[in-house]
């Protein structure tokens, strides 16, 4: 630490700097002589007297706590004509180690650490007053991290949600990966089944929660909360392109009927006349909803069930063909007239058929009489 | 030359270890001051004695009686010199009594020098905890002290104002205290008596010839609305900045107004001095932060960053600044390194900040939370949620069961939506680890800075009504100034209407120190 004596301008040399006066002028920084002083705290200024003083001897002094091989380097950082405005009252000040000296810093050492940025620049009418958070915009039909859509499953898992909204009894227990889930779910609905009113509110207070469920689930995962009884939780995922389906595994048709024998068996137990009218009316309209299939899933079910064979015979080495349009109608037409033939409801069908047709054909039969019938 | 060096010497040392007369350059006012006090009583008598005389025989005799007190002229460095030895000296003759008092008769086998040598070693002991509490390395444990208050301490109006008080400032001898409200009235007040004398605005004219800045609409009046006040720490200048954009310098001993600085080009909202220096640091609703010499009554730099509104600033001896604006951040300015560390805030305004010290923060937010910051992480490193909570039962002292199960601190049960809640000032005891808060809800809280696991834990609530829009400690902790008033302090979002504007002090009941020595 030490006092270092600057010398600037061309002025005649006192005897104890070093250098000769002519170079002075060249080297506008010379380090004369060293005075050991007692140690201060570093200041990082040059304080530089004012220029009032005489032209011909310019001495500078510069207070800089440092050692002396270091004080030239610094100071040739800095332009001539900077050192020459700096003023000792400090109205112009030269800073060393400044951002603007520095060369850019890697970054911070450590994430946590605050962002250390420069003072100088200046903030513009155009700014950004509060950093709020970008929304990223995902969209999953577009993302690649979300995989293909399995139209099947996502379709079975709408049929299920939308079952589940009605049939009040069939929320309980959810299609579950295990017959004896359903089971013991059931057992809950005998022992809460008190009154109708009670079920009616648990029915209001399910539907809503299975609504807001519904809308809210994505198609990849659904969650089902802990029912008040049983207190399990059912996950049902849904992994797109995996070719995992858990819901056709398990058919709703099934399910239903043996709901529908749970349910009769009710009947017969019970003894209030209210309930078994009910549990009646219940079974009335789970029978309803069994009959009407919606016309949509039969294109689905005879490719799924294609697919299936094609999958069986690729396993012994032919190679899979893709169903055509046309295959498909036929096949429609075919499962059509089974389920009729079946229901006895063949020959209606058939003549009702031929009568619209008749009454379409008839507008091409010929009404008026012929030339030859007119001149006879 | 000599001389100058000596004068840069004392410029550039950062803390003191001894007091030492102002000197304050080639002034001959000033000079003759520091000779008057270097004489010491006796010469101030012999003058007074003099000028009770008639004139013309006491123009002589004040002549001659100047040139019989004359001394060969006494540089800072020997003036320091010798006020270290009195100290000394003080201690010592503490120390030597101490010792009779406690071991009378067993001293005898010592020899004399021994225990001068045991004294000596005492007092130089005591001499070090002294500068580093004063230098604030080591922080004095105040909070630990602070005693329940008595049922008849409460908060006392000291001065009355008309509007409301917006900013209150303390000498650094805490015996005299500074006051601005919204209609443009300073005054300084003595804090035992009470009595204040007014600040007198000068003239448009002198006004402009002190080079103010016109207002901005030349039909309208230059608003006198003050936002903020500082005092040096030789308690000869104070600052002020409004509405009217300018930096207004006034002398304390005259009150006058010396100069004002022009520059900023919104309201000036927060001042500050740094400590031991005439360096004044000022923010402004133009997000510039301007730094200004008042020795040389010059502007001296420019600091950007902020994005929005500045709203306080505070500084301690170094030459870091810490300011909080409304743009959520917290940000700490190295002045001399040209860069600024940017602290974040989660989603709420910053209305009030302070060091505790170089490298902790506080500060008050406009959701009711007070957060603990430290250098070295960006976000706080404790939040205290709700901290003036608008409560529906006026129950203040608060039961140890209020506080709910967040991590950091929640003192739930109210509201801290309301400008009520609004945190507009938070004050800390200098170098200490006490810290005062004050809002709206009625209610000034004192806090404590935990050392081991740095937290902020709740320690008292002294009820005041009103805005407090402005804390001040004194340095010894013994008393707590609060700036109070009807309305906030940069707008009118809310009134409370039954509070008294003026500036209200509470004294601080400590329990003493075991170690006091003298």
């Amino acid at each position: 630490m030490f006092f270092s004596i600057v010398r600037f301008a061309s002025v005649c040399v006192p005897r104890f700097l070093s250098s000769p006066p002519g170079s002075a002028s060249s080297r506008p920084v010379e380090v004369a002589a060293s005075l050991a002083l007692l140690p201060f705290a570093k200041p990082k200024q040059l304080l530089l007297p004012p220029t009032e003083r005489t032209h011909t001897v310019q001495f500078v002094i510069i207070l800089v706590v440092k050692q002396q091989e270091n004080l030239e380097q610094e100071l040739a950082h800095i332009p001539f004509d900077e050192l020459q405005k700096a003023r000792a009252d400090g109205s112009h000040v030269i800073r060393l180690n400044t951002a603007y000296m520095q060369p850019d810093k890697p970054g911070r050492a450590n994430k946590n650490r605050p962002m250390e940025m420069s003072s100088k620049v200046r903030v513009g009418r155009y700014r950004e007053v509060i950093q709020a958070p970008k929304r990223v915009v995902r969209d999953p039909r577009f993302e690649s991290l979300c995989g293909n859509l399995n139209t099947e499953g996502f379709r079975d898992l709408a049929e299920e949600t939308r079952v589940r909204e009605k049939v009040p009894s069939q929320r309980r227990a959810p299609v579950a990966t295990s017959l004896q889930n359903v089971v013991a779910s059931d057992r809950n609905v005998v022992a809460s089944a008190s009154t109708r009113r009670e079920r009616r509110r648990r029915e209001e207070v399910e539907r809503q929660r299975r609504a807001g469920e519904a809308r809210g689930s994505s198609w990849r995962a659904l969650v089902v909360a802990p029912e008040q009884n049983a207190g399990r939780v059912l996950l049902l995922s849904y992994m797109p392109g995996s070719g995992i389906d858990i819901l056709s595994c398990m058919r709703l048709s099934f399910l239903q009927r043996k709901r529908m024998q749970k349910l009769q068996k009710l009947i017969k137990k019970s003894k209030d006349p209210n309930i078994i009218e009910d549990l009646k009316n219940h079974i009335s309209w789970i029978d309803k909803q069994l009959k009407s299939s919606s016309p949509k899933n039969i294109e689905s079910e005879i490719l799924s069930e294609h697919i299936k064979k094609e999958k069986e015979a690729a396993k012994h080495g032919k190679h899979p063909y893709y169903l055509k349009k046309s295959v498909i109608r036929e096949r429609k037409l075919i499962k059509k007239y089974d389920e009729l033939k079946a229901s006895g409801k063949l020959d209606s069908f058939i003549e009702k058929k031929r009568k619209k047709n008749a009454s379409k054909d008839h507008r091409f039969m010929p009404y008026r009489k012929s030339s030859d019938d007119v001149q006879r | 030359m000599k001389r100058q060096r000596v004068k840069n010497l004392s410029r550039i040392r950062g803390g003191k270890k001894k007091p030492k007369p102002i000197s304050n350059g080639d002034d001959p006012f000033f000079e003759a001051d520091a000779k008057r006090r270097r004489k010491g009583v006796k010469a101030f008598n012999d003058k007074e004695e003099l000028e009770s005389l008639p004139s013309d025989e006491s123009e002589a005799e004040v002549v001659g009686g100047e040139d019989q007190g004359e001394e060969p002229e006494e540089t800072a460095a020997e003036t320091r010199f010798r006020m270290a030895k009195e100290h000394l000296e003080r201690i010592r003759a503490a120390a030597k009594k101490l010792e009779e008092e406690e071991g009378g008769g067993e001293g005898d086998e010592m020899n004399m020098e021994e225990r001068e040598g045991r004294r000596d070693s005492l007092v130089a002991g005591i001499l070090q905890k002294d500068q580093l509490e004063a230098s604030g390395r080591v922080r004095r444990l105040i909070a630990s002290r602070v005693l329940n208050p008595e049922p008849d301490d409460e908060f006392k109006v000291l001065v009355k104002h008309r509007m409301s008080v917006t900013a209150v400032g303390l000498a650094e001898d805490d015996r005299r205290g500074f006051s601005a409200s919204k209609d443009g009235t300073i005054l300084h007040w003595d804090v035992e008596s009470g009595k204040h004398e007014k600040y007198l605005w000068p003239n448009e004219d002198v006004l402009i010839s002190h080079s103010a800045k016109g207002p901005q609409n030349s039909t309208s009046k230059r608003s006198k609305n003050v936002l903020s006040l500082a005092v040096s720490s030789d308690g000869r200048y104070l600052a002020s900045g409004g509405l009217d954009r300018d930096v207004h310098l006034w002398d304390t001993r005259t009150r006058e107004h010396i100069q004002a600085f022009r520059g900023h080009r919104g309201p000036v909202s927060c001042l500050t001095f740094r400590q031991g220096t005439p360096q004044l640091f000022s923010g402004s609703f133009d997000r510039t932060i301007k730094l200004w010499n008042v020795e040389d009554r010059t502007h001296m730099d420019n600091l950007f960053g902020h994005q929005s509104e500045v709203l306080t600033i505070d500084c301690l001896h170094k030459e870091r600044l810490l300011t909080v604006g409304r743009d959520r951040t917290m940000r700490l300015w190295k002045v001399p390194e040209e860069s600024q560390l940017v602290f974040r805030a989660p989603a709420s305004s910053l209305e009030c900040c302070c060091f505790i010290n170089d490298s902790e923060f506080l500060s008050g937010s406009d959701d009711g939370s007070i957060e603990l910051w430290s250098i070295l992480r960006k976000k706080p490193i404790h939040i205290i949620k709700n901290a003036h909570a608008l409560s529906s039962s006026h129950d203040e002292h608060l039961p140890a069961n209020s506080k709910e199960g967040l991590p950091n601190g929640n003192h739930a049960g109210g509201s801290s939506t309301s400008v009520q809640s609004w945190v507009s000032s938070v004050a800390v005891c200098r170098g200490s680890d006490l810290v005062a808060s004050g809002a709206a809800n009625g209610v000034i809280r004192l806090w404590t800075i935990a050392s081991d696991d740095k937290s902020i834990q709740p320690l008292l609530a002294y009820p005041l009504v009103g805005f407090a829009n402005s804390l001040a400690f004194s340095k010894s902790g013994r008393f707590i100034l609060a700036g109070v008033g009807q309305e906030p302090r940069l707008g009118r979002w809310g009134r409370v209407h039954n509070a008294r504007n003026g500036v209200a002090v509470h004294s601080i009941r400590l329990s003493e120190e075991h170690s006091a020595l003298y």
